[in-house]
């Protein structure tokens, strides 16, 4: 479930990208859909792992059941809300992802002080 | 397990060859020839910043995953697969084929992206040589 919101929010990040990356370059604007896409594309590979493995299941959260690396039959009542609930809790780390990669972009933003906030700043202190 | 070091470990070494051709650049060693309106071509430390961006971005949340899961400790050796000879064996064949896959296909991807630039570029350049012509 993380890959698909991590999925879900690089297509945004590139459409922000797209549209208003040109105009403002100094925002670095290219940096979330590199950093999502790069973790969509590792968290792919490892779906076709599990996929093509023994598990046997791309997302984790398939409502089949896997016995001895083949399907054995569909979920029960019972698995299924397991795995419901297990979508949830992948769904909540896909969430805390994307904070983490804004919270990266800000420190990012912060360093790189695309509107020169700190050096007017600083500017101001001097002539004081 | 511990699949996001192998393309950390890359991301160590695209580093210091961005660091590396950097300096070259700036020394003039390398040196860039301009575009017909001026404009300076793209340079390899550029190129290099985006697969660098590429390791270390998707690394970083990898990480923050296998921490979620349980898989990364904060205390020696950091890595809970570690614990057991079984489960290291276990891990270290998880880093050879999903860690290296991740590692070449984020390469992979880079280069494609790369190759893309260049046709559309030059595509660009013999369309305008094109319309200079007539």
């Amino acid at each position: 479930m993380h890959l698909v919101v991590t999925l879900i929010a690089t297509v945004a990040a590139f459409f922000v990208w797209y549209l208003l990356g040109r105009k403002h370059k100094k925002f670095h604007l290219e940096i979330l859909p590199i950093m999502l896409g790069a973790a969509s594309v590792m968290w792919m590979v490892d779906g076709f792992f599990g996929l093509f493995g023994p598990d046997k299941k791309f997302l984790g959260i398939e409502p089949y059941v896997v016995e001895n690396g083949k399907i054995v039959g569909e979920a029960s009542a019972e698995q299924m809300q397991e795995f419901f609930y297990q979508g949830m809790n992948d769904l909540a780390l896909g969430v805390a992802i994307i904070a983490a990669a804004l919270l990266v972009y800000a420190i990012i933003l912060l360093i790189l002080d695309p509107l020169n906030v700190w050096k007017k700043k600083k500017e101001v202190k001097e002539e004081k | 397990m511990a699949c996001f070091t192998i393309t950390a470990g890359e991301a160590l070494v695209v580093t210091a060859a961005q660091i590396t051709v950097k300096v070259l650049e700036h020394k003039g060693i390398i040196k860039y020839e301009t575009n017909e309106d001026g404009t300076s071509k793209a340079k390899w430390s550029k190129k290099l910043g985006i697969l660098n961006g590429m390791l270390w971005g998707g690394s970083f949340l990898l990480a923050l995953e296998h921490i979620y899961h349980g898989e990364v400790s904060m205390t020696f050796p950091f890595l809970t697969a570690m614990q057991s000879a079984e489960q290291t064996a276990e891990m270290l064949e998880e880093m050879s084929t999903v860690g290296v896959t991740m590692a070449l296909s984020l390469t992979a991807i880079w280069g494609v992206g790369l190759l893309l630039y260049y046709f559309f570029k030059e595509r660009k350049a013999a369309k305008k040589a094109i319309e200079v012509k007539e």
